[in-house]
């Protein structure tokens, strides 16, 4: 049979996170149910369902975002890896997770800051104001999210007068300074033109040699492009988790490959 | 093959037509090679002449058919099952094609062999068993694809090797009578020819099985053996 280079044995792969039976209620309202899943280490996993179905909520668990509004409650686990860390513990600092988990939201968000300003902000929250060393992280980051040279000789400008490809990166960049094992990304692409799109795409590519991303995407041919794994959500169930490859080719479950060829509804 | 519908009847209906226009293409290529065996067993030169000049078409909804499903790559994206039958159909011409070469070479070399007189009763009859075989292949594949039908592709692949050993049969016969009678090699090459060209025949019709298989399970068996074959597709 012909077959591609055997893809390494998952037993076999080092995780950076992993979601164990986690439920989440919003108040009464259960949006996540049981969700057990690996994030595999500097790897994209891509997580992808119908509109309701629970992906940008588990996406938020991972930062704790839902602690920001009154009647959200977690039950469950999220390991965070090498230090086995359960992101959800009462005893963990949410301010420290979000240094640890970057997230990059659907609409561009900089602060009404310059550019400069807008990289170095998570530095100097952190206390680190000694401008020799903030120039070079912000360069660091710039880089890291191929803005630099489109930026290098105008830091000073608003971010605001970038385009909007252009202030995504520069979020990223904003999110990558603070130097997170994990980016969160939501939608990071559905407000952006094909080309932007390209770009930020690339990016994504690109920085899974560094850090580990969870992507939440409405564009089924972005998580085919972008991922190494794919996760099919619908309802707040986790239906299918698998290699994108196989996902995308060859789906296990009659409901992703229904969801995946359009014929879901 | 996923039956269901899809959200966009559009493109539902460009996925039926695309199974629909090789069904089609498989019908005419199916008549061209009844045509051009009848036209050997039956020494009718029009009928040859026929298939000759209509093997155009067949060429000719090989690339339609291509160019269809080109278009719905670009416009549609289709993934899993949809992708595997639009590849599986841009494939299943190219052997439907191949049949159709096939139908004009038996065609061609017709009435040459009817000519020389060394086309005796038994090859003619020989030949048109094995020809009928292949051509009940041929058909049983494209059922099977218009059903969806894994275990009838299997069973077409099965038999195309049963097929391949009848000619082997009348190749050796040919063989030996080259050398009783070597004036008369030129023609006995033309009557292997055409064997040949009906054990070919056979074969495309156990790719357009294998074809089949590829889009239902996503299985790629072009290079398997039949034991490979079951065990991989009938056990998932």
């Amino acid at each position: 049979m012909a077959s591609k280079a055997p893809k390494p044995d998952l037993a076999t792969l080092p995780k950076k996170a992993e979601a164990r039976a986690l439920n989440f209620f919003y108040g009464a309202k259960q949006a996540l149910k049981n969700i057990s899943l690996p994030v595999y280490d500097r790897r994209v996993t891509a997580l992808i369902g119908p509109s309701g179905c629970g992906k940008s909520t588990f996406l938020r668990c991972f930062n704790r975002m839902h602690d920001l509004y009154p009647g959200n409650r977690y039950e469950g686990e999220i390991r965070f890896f090498p230090d086995d860390l359960n992101l959800l513990g009462a005893d963990v600092d949410p301010i420290e997770v979000r240094m640890r988990l970057a997230m990059v939201f659907q609409k561009p968000n900089p602060f009404p800051k310059s550019i400069f300003e807008n990289v170095a902000y998570g530095l100097r929250v952190r206390g680190v104001n000694q401008r020799s060393v903030l120039v070079d992280k912000v360069e660091e980051a710039l880089k890291g999210a191929a803005l630099w040279n489109e930026v290098k000789d105008r830091l000073d400008e608003q971010a605001n007068n970038l385009s909007g490809g252009q202030q995504q990166r520069l979020c990223i960049a904003r999110a990558l300074a603070s130097e997170p094992e994990m980016l969160l990304f939501d939608e990071p692409t559905s407000a952006l033109d094909p080309i932007a799109t390209a770009s930020i795409e690339e990016l994504i590519h690109q920085l899974k040699d560094k850090v580990t991303i969870l992507i939440v995407t409405h564009n089924m041919q972005q998580a085919a492009r972008v991922s190494d794994f794919t996760a099919y959500m619908y309802l707040g169930d986790l239906i299918e988790f698998g290699w994108t490859d196989d996902v995308f080719f060859r789906p296990k479950n009659k409901q992703t490959e229904d969801y995946i060829t359009g014929r879901f509804g | 093959m996923n039956t269901s519908e899809h959200i966009s009847k559009q493109y539902d209906a460009d996925l039926a037509a695309l199974r629909s226009r090789v069904v089609e293409m498989g019908g005419v290529v199916e008549e061209q090679f009844r045509f051009a065996v009848d036209a050997l067993s039956s020494g009718r030169s029009d009928l040859a002449e026929q298939v000759v000049a209509n093997d155009r078409r067949v060429n000719e909804l090989e690339v339609e058919i291509d160019d269809d499903c080109a278009h719905v790559i670009a416009k549609r994206q289709p993934a899993a099952s949809d992708l595997r039958m639009v590849l599986g159909v841009s494939k299943m011409t190219t052997d439907l094609e191949r049949i159709g070469d096939k139908a004009r070479k038996i065609a061609r070399l017709s009435a040459a062999v009817r000519s020389s007189g060394e086309a005796d009763a038994r090859w003619l009859e020989d030949t048109h068993r094995t020809a009928d075989a292949a051509r009940g292949l041929l058909r049983d594949a494209l059922n099977a694809f218009v059903r969806g039908e894994l275990e009838g592709a299997i069973a077409v692949i099965r038999a195309a090797q049963g097929v391949g050993q009848q000619v082997s049969a009348i190749s050796r016969s040919l063989v030996k009578r080259m050398g009783e009678n070597p004036g008369q090699v030129a023609v006995l090459l033309d009557m292997m020819a055409i064997n040949k060209a009906v054990d070919r025949v056979a074969d495309h019709a156990g790719n357009l099985a294998e074809h089949l298989i590829y889009i239902i399970k996503g299985t790629d068996v072009r290079h398997a053996t039949l034991d490979q074959i079951e065990r991989e597709t009938l056990q998932r």
